[in-house]
């Protein structure tokens, strides 16, 4: 479904181009779920920005997405923002920040499925309404009306991901979209995100930094560090064989902590 | 005892009309002790009050009732505090070397030598000194605000939050560096922090925080298995699920 | 810090401009090429030449010298004005913003009534009490101004005072005048520099629309509003006798304005290259 070829991302400054993401290749096939692992710096978010066209002029991309079979790099601007949204949908790091403080819920998640859907505002209003019980999000009228300060960060992000099922994209991209919640939110979000998959077997890129949350979800995972990508394999491969020092660097200090954490929380551990 | 805390109330007031005003309480009455060389971790969500905890243990702000008292002496000189945010930790317009000698009062010690020294601890060396912190990375950062903290040889810390900012590798990196300061020094440290795993690898003793209430206190880290309270089971079983899954067990045993 | 400076040519450019006029008014005298009093009605509206480099005015004036001589009276008065203004807003903004709680409360609330009245109107107000005269606007130049002042740095202090380091500084006991002096002062004075700089426009217009009304620079003392007030009688006959003295502002102000955004970038330590 999804074929990145050669993906180069260079800033532009005073000084010409400085590179921040080099060479990045890989493909994602329907209803596979793609896991990026990276630290803060090693380019996951531009990545993504990238296939979506979400990067503005100071940003140089090179290389080749095709996205069923289009580039979507060397699409004209009015047919790559049918696609975002329709065809592809994002989900972000900070929900608090996605959602414009001064309008209802209501009022801004109708005005996202105006432009995609052509249809009229009650059948939205439904649509929305039953993304929202898939969601385990009830009272869906009342919530609709309420303004974003009003909820916390983790019903935002499973708004974000609502609206998401009901634009029922074909590729889900989720950039960091448990970070800023707390665990115990985190695992039903996770949990939600499963079920989105088996529903709708829709195809999904997770970008995180956080080991576990991706060995959750994902089939694939790839290793990025310093703007390049350093490993790529199944998670099993990953996790129990991985090649490239920075992934067995990672590994190791998850594994670190998990071995105390695993001391303090067993009643017998290693038994 | 080097820190006792006892029942702290602390309201912010949300409209101030002619008539009154609307106080949200933040801290209900919280009661905690650390001890000598101790180091105790205090875990709760964002918007359960602990920042606010922080900071009235501090002294930058008064609570609305209740008392914290250090050890016997005056207190202010034998406590430092890092934080979440470095960024905002050190004053930008000022080299390492100032932000390191900022706390320092005698002349004597504005030397290079006890600031090399100080960079050392924290694993940097003395090139550091004479950069500014835009130019360290977060890690780096971070490790200044410790040597900062060491330099007037405080007995007790508070880190608010102080890795929960920082990559997983260097957050390892940061926490293994306060365990062996701990040791060498015999500090105290006052953890907070939303992220259990962190505790378990740090601290002694575990204070689980919600909605500006202790929920329950675990005597020893190591009998986490053992909590009552159903927040705090609920944390718990929350990162076992999110932690590498049980086809992974095998490797954590090796 | 130099090394910038000299990478934006507009802001060298403005700064050059600048301190090119300033020189020229301290050293008036060897500037000029006439006394700027002197009249000569036989010279009067004379055109450009090698004797009267921008001509003469009505009352056989020479322009040129009149304009140098009144960058004393135009700009070193908003000078000064802009010093005194920015001295009483900063301290009262500072304490303000640093301390909270019920001073706040009671300095910003005096600021807040002060401001709602029109400028303007208060300016008239307290020079018709005062009396005619520079000093007297001056004086209410700076009564109407500080308050503005004292509203944006109370604001950032508020700002700086949420900081980590100040936080910190504040944990380890340090007095409350070493924290203003070291880490509040510091990031507040760019601040107040950017924002002087591009309101020093403000404050020139003032002070030539005043004498332009006949309130302030009384003639027939050079400066460059009561200049264009007595222009625009013969707007219809002579209208180059606008372009001088409106060209001497717009370039000043424009210059001023340019300073302001140049010395922003300038002062951020983050883009320092080293």
């Amino acid at each position: 479904m999804l074929h990145v070829h050669n993906l180069t991302i260079s800033a532009r400054t005073r000084h010409g181009l400085q590179p921040l993401v080099k060479d990045v290749s890989f493909s994602l096939e329907t209803n596979h779920c793609l896991g990026i692992l990276g630290e803060s710096g090693s380019g996951k978010s531009l990545t993504c920005k990238a296939l979506m066209g979400l990067l503005g002029d100071e940003f140089d991309v090179q290389g080749e997405v095709l996205f069923q079979g289009q580039n979507l790099l060397t699409l004209p601007e009015h047919k790559r923002r049918k696609i975002r949204g329709k065809e592809i949908c994002m989900v972000i790091q900070n929900a608090m920040t996605a959602f414009n403080p001064l309008f209802t819920l209501k009022n801004q998640l109708l005005e996202t499925l105006r432009t995609h859907l052509d249809k009229p505002d009650s059948m939205l209003l439904k649509r929305m309404l039953e993304a929202f019980e898939k969601m385990n999000l009830y009272g869906g009228e009342t919530l609709l009306l309420k303004y974003p300060h009003q909820l916390s960060g983790g019903m935002l992000q499973r708004v974000m991901i609502a609206l998401c099922i009901a634009l029922n994209p074909v590729m889900i991209i989720a950039d960091e979209p448990t970070t800023a919640i707390d665990v115990v939110n985190q695992v039903e979000i996770i949990q939600e995100l499963k079920k989105v998959r088996d529903l709708f077997h829709t195809t999904m890129i997770f970008i995180s930094h956080d080991l576990g949350v991706l060995c959750q979800l994902c089939d694939t995972l790839m290793v990025m560090h310093e703007g390049q990508k350093v490993e790529q394999g199944s998670v099993q491969e990953v996790i129990f064989a991985p090649k490239a020092p920075q992934t067995q660097m990672l590994i190791q200090t998850r594994l670190e902590l998990l071995r105390a954490f695993h001391a303090c929380t067993e009643v017998a551990p290693c038994s | 005892m080097l820190l006792r805390v006892t029942d702290i109330h602390k309201g912010y007031a949300k409209s101030k009309g002619f008539f009154g005003k609307t106080i949200t309480p933040v801290l209900k009455g919280v009661s905690l002790e650390v001890d000598y060389g101790e180091c105790v971790g205090l875990i709760g969500e964002s918007g359960s009050g602990k920042s606010t905890l922080g900071k009235i243990i501090l002294g930058v702000e008064k609570p609305d009732a209740g008392t914290v008292v250090f050890g016997g002496n005056e207190g202010k000189k034998e406590l430092s505090v890092v934080f979440q945010d470095y960024t905002s930790s050190a004053n930008p317009r000022l080299r390492v070397k100032h932000v390191l000698s900022e706390p320092l009062k005698e002349r004597a010690k504005k030397q290079r030598a006890y600031l090399g020294h100080l960079l050392h601890e924290v694993g940097l060396d003395e090139s550091f000194l004479e950069r500014f912190p835009h130019q360290l990375s977060g890690g780096q950062l971070q490790r200044v605000c410790i040597a900062r903290a060491l330099a007037t040889k405080p007995k007790f810390i508070l880190l608010d939050e102080a890795v929960s900012s920082l990559d997983v590798s260097v957050q390892l990196q940061i926490l293994k560096l306060l365990k062996a300061l701990k040791e060498k020094y015999r500090l105290s440290y006052l953890f907070i922090t939303h992220d259990l795993m962190s505790v378990t690898y740090l601290c002694d003793r575990v204070i689980f925080f919600k909605e500006g209430n202790i929920v329950e206190t675990v005597s020893h880290v190591s009998a986490l298995h053992g909590v009552k309270d159903p927040y705090s089971r609920a944390l718990l079983n929350a990162v076992k699920t999110m932690e590498i899954p049980d086809m992974c067990r095998a490797k954590l045993c090796q | 810090m130099v090394q910038k400076l000299l990478h934006d040519k507009l802001g060298l450019g403005a700064l050059i401009i600048l301190t090119v006029v300033m020189v020229m008014g301290i050293f008036a005298p060897l500037f000029s090429l006439h006394d700027p009093l002197a009249q000569n009605i036989m010279m009067k509206f004379a055109n450009a030449s090698s004797t009267y480099p921008l001509g003469t005015d009505h009352l056989g004036r020479c322009v040129y010298s009149r304009l140098v001589y009144g960058i004393r009276t135009t700009l070193f008065l908003s000078v000064l004005t802009m010093v005194c203004t920015i001295g009483i807003g900063v301290f009262v903004g500072v304490i303000s913003g640093y301390y909270q709680g019920k001073l706040d409360e009671l300095l910003m609330r005096f600021c807040d009534i002060m401001l709602s009245f029109p400028s303007q109107v208060m300016i008239l107000a307290i020079v018709g009490v005062l009396g005619v005269g520079i000093e007297n606007i001056i004086i209410a130049n700076i009564l109407i101004k500080w308050t503005w002042y004292a509203r944006m740095m109370r604001g950032i202090t508020a700002t700086y005072n949420q900081k980590n380091y100040v936080l910190y500084a504040k944990t380890i006991g340090k007095s409350d005048r070493c924290i203003i002096r070291k880490h509040i002062m510091p990031n507040v004075l760019p601040e107040i520099i950017i924002l002087a700089t591009l309101d020093m426009g403000w404050v020139i217009i003032n002070i030539s629309m005043l004498s332009f009304l006949g309130l302030g620079i009384q003639p027939p003392s050079p400066e460059w509003g009561a200049m264009l007030s007595e222009a625009k009688n013969t707007l219809m006959s002579h209208p180059q006798q606008m372009l001088a003295p409106g060209l001497a502002i717009l370039v000043v102000v424009a210059s001023f304005n340019i300073l302001g955004d140049t010395l922003r970038d300038i002062l951020d330590p983050k883009t320092q290259e080293r």
